[in-house]
This record gives structure tokens, C-alpha cells and sequence, in this order.
């Protein structure tokens, strides 16, 4: 890894998270000023070390953005099915048409058949696939196949008889899981090697991150509980003092307790 | 179902899945060892994103006094180790892992994303579902 590469990658993991957090600073700030000028920075920092590093054959930047993109078609179609079917029908702010619900259902079916074709036969699609290809579709179905088993018993769990809940997500995962059977099976256009790597590189990732991304927010919780045992904590309001005390209990007394004049 | 219960079916369901498809790319117990080691390659590389990420994203409390600096430069040097010790296990880091990890990433979040909207669409969006001010109106 050369020094463009780090810088890239850098600028992509703290770059963007730092300058979210300068633009998410409530206060009027040294910081808050610099949110402006620190994300053209990054920016352009971004696209200068993608446009730097190129198109070298490897998977750099430029192959990342286009599996990405490629993986973000069928997702967003998918998603906006999923919002029609949502919120059509009565809403708080007035019906919006039912029609929109089915209009929505299609689109999510119209995604899925789309993640079917990328999966199977990428090659008779308009979009050409990326050389990253393999990656996104497989990581996708995994993540699916995994999140779908674990969403049917999350649902089953609730005890509120949501089957057709239930019976949709087990579909899911069932079917990604048919897909990633076909994948590494031996088919003349599928070239199986290739897609069988693929996987077993996605289902370690999604088991890794899992257990990677638990311990290090539990480490940063017990961390951040450490280091702010020792601060000073604010003054607060001096103690009640026998005066006030007394005022109360008078005020209470004729009040509350029932003293008619 | 009691919440023991529900993890520990929640457990055995991703396990199941996860010996599927482990099945179907060929994984055996001969071959465990190096499994592991992706495994925990891939893991070290998680925790060294999020502590960056947590660290780089609190910056905007940095003016606070002592102790958010604190914790930013812990963060900071948590994921410098964990990048050391991925470089260890692993004995350099592979020339194109972040590629293939952010994208495998996405690929997750986005499956996430996919499961999540179908079971909002489907519970919320059932067919006998009314408007009762509507209702009320039409009665």
C-alpha cells in the first residue's frame, strides 16, 4: 500500500466522519467555521488521491465506486418500493392513493428480479459489471441470507403471530441462499471459482465485523466510562437549608394538610 | 419466547446459515485454522474503522477540556494497534483488503437495509388497514 492509497483511505474513514462532526456542532464555533472549508478540503482530497492512484487494474478507488454504484441500483429501487408500500394508504397528514402500495410491491419485486439477473447473468444487463463485481452481489446475498434468519426469529420472538412477516424474510434469506447455491455450482456461464472465493470472502467479513465491530464499541464504552470517572462534575444548587425547610412545611400544611380557616 | 431463549435461537438460526454456506464454499474442520485467522484478520479491521470513526467523529467536543482529548487520542491509538496488530497476524497488510472489505461492508449494510424495509412494508402496510376519521365521516 503506497502513500496515495493510505491517504485515500484515510481522508475516506476520519476525513468524513470528522468534518460530519464539525457540520453537526450545534454552537457558533472555531470548529463550526471550519466545517465549510475542511470538507472542500477533504473533497477534493478524496478526488485528487482517487484520480491519482487510477484505474491500475487492482480494486482502487475507482473500482470501489463502481461495484458501489452497481450494488445501489437494485437497493434504492428496492427502498423506495418499500417506502411506497410503507406510507400509502392513511397517513396522519392525509391518504395518499393505495394504488401506491401495489405500485410499491412491484418495485420491490422488479428489485429483486434485478438482483437475480445481476447475480446470474450480469453480462446481459445494460449496466456492464464491475470488476468488483463478485464482492458486491455475493456480500449482499450473504448479508441477506444471514440478517434474513435472524430477522425471522427476531419477528417469531415477539409472540404477535406476524407469519406472513415471518414467512416473507425466511423467503428471503432461503432464496439468497438458492442463489449462493447456484453460484457455486458448476455452470457454463457462471465461472463458480471465482464466485465461490467471493463468498467465503463475504461470509468471514460479515462474521469479522459482527464480532469486531461489538468489541470495539464495547472497549470505547468502557473507555470513555474511565476516562470520565475522574472529571469534575459541575456545581449544582447549594443544600436546603432550615428556613426554606420550614417555609415548605408551612406552605404544605395549609395547603395539603387540610387546615380550614 | 423469554429473551434467553430468543438469543440462544437467534444463535443456533445464524449459525445454521452460517454452515450452509460455509457448506456450499467448501469449509471443513481441516481447514478451521485458517478460517480463523480471515476471520480474526477481518475482525481487527473492524475494530480499527470504528475506533477511528468514533474517534475522527468526536471532534466537535475536542473544546470541551481534558477528557474528550483524552478519549480521542486513547480511540486513536486503540486503532493504531489494532492496524499493528493486523499487520502482524496477518504479516502485511493485503494490497486491496479496504477495497474488497468497504465494499463487502456496503454489501452488509445494504442487506440490512433490504430485510428491515420488508418487514416495515409488511407490517405496516396491511391491506385492511382504515382511516377511522374516515370511517367516522362515511358513518
Amino acid at each position: 500500500m503506497d502513500w496515495l492509497d493510505i491517504g485515500f483511505w484515510l481522508l475516506l474513514y476520519a476525513g468524513i466522519p470528522c468534518v460530519l462532526a464539525m457540520h453537526l456542532h450545534r454552537k457558533e464555533t472555531k470548529m463550526n467555521r471550519m466545517a465549510l472549508p475542511a470538507t472542500i478540503l477533504v473533497l477534493a482530497g478524496i478526488a485528487g488521491t482517487a484520480d491519482a492512484i487510477g484505474t491500475n487494474g487492482s480494486n482502487g478507488p475507482f473500482e470501489v465506486g463502481g461495484s458501489l454504484l452497481y450494488l445501489s441500483i437494485p437497493t434504492v429501487i428496492y427502498l423506495v418500493g418499500a417506502c411506497l408500500a410503507i406510507f400509502g394508504g392513511p397517513t396522519p397528514v392525509g391518504p395518499i392513493p393505495k394504488s401506491w402500495r401495489r405500485g410499491g410491491g412491484i418495485l420491490m419485486l422488479a428489485s429483486i428480479s434485478l438482483i437475480i439477473v445481476q447475480s446470474l447473468e450480469p453480462e446481459k444487463l445494460p449496466i456492464q459489471p464491475t470488476i468488483m463485481n463478485e464482492f458486491a452481489i455475493t456480500s449482499l446475498l450473504v448479508g441477506i441470507s444471514l440478517i434474513g434468519a435472524a430477522g425471522t426469529v427476531i419477528i417469531l420472538s415477539m409472540g404477535e403471530k406476524r407469519w406472513i412477516a415471518a414467512i416473507t424474510t425466511s423467503a428471503l434469506s432461503i432464496g439468497s441462499i438458492a442463489l449462493l447455491l447456484v453460484l457455486t455450482s458448476d455452470s457454463n456461464s457462471i465461472d463458480s471459482e471465482i464466485f465461490s472465493n467471493a463468498i467465503d470472502s463475504a461470509l468471514k467479513t460479515a462474521i469479522g465485523t459482527v464480532i469486531g465491530v461489538c468489541f470495539a464499541l464495547w472497549v470505547a464504552f468502557h473507555l470513555a466510562v474511565l476516562v470520565e470517572r475522574g472529571a469534575t462534575l459541575p456545581e449544582t444548587a447549594s443544600p436546603v437549608t432550615e428556613n426554606e425547610m420550614e417555609l415548605v412545611e408551612k406552605h404544605l400544611k395549609a395547603n395539603i394538610g387540610g387546615e380550614h380557616e | 419466547m423469554n429473551r434467553r431463549n430468543s438469543l440462544g435461537v437467534l444463535f443456533i438460526a445464524s449459525m445454521t446459515v452460517v454452515g450452509i454456506i460455509g457448506w456450499l464454499v467448501g469449509w471443513n474442520l481441516s481447514g478451521l485454522e485458517s478460517i480463523l485467522e480471515d476471520v480474526l484478520i477481518r475482525s481487527l479491521m473492524a475494530m480499527t474503522v470504528t475506533w477511528v470513526i468514533l474517534a475522527t467523529s468526536s471532534t466537535g467536543i475536542l473544546h470541551r477540556g481534558k477528557d474528550p482529548r483524552t478519549l480521542f487520542i486513547a480511540l486513536l491509538l486503540l486503532s493504531v494497534g489494532g492496524l499493528g496488530l493486523t499487520e502482524i497476524v496477518s504479516g502485511g497488510l493485503p494490497e486491496d483488503i479496504l477495497a474488497t472489505l468497504t465494499v463487502q461492508w456496503v454489501g452488509l449494510a445494504m442487506s440490512t437495509l433490504i430485510v428491515l424495509f420488508t418487514v416495515l412494508a409488511i407490517i405496516t402496510g396491511r391491506e385492511f388497514e382504515e382511516d377511522q376519521l374516515l370511517a367516522m365521516d362515511e358513518s
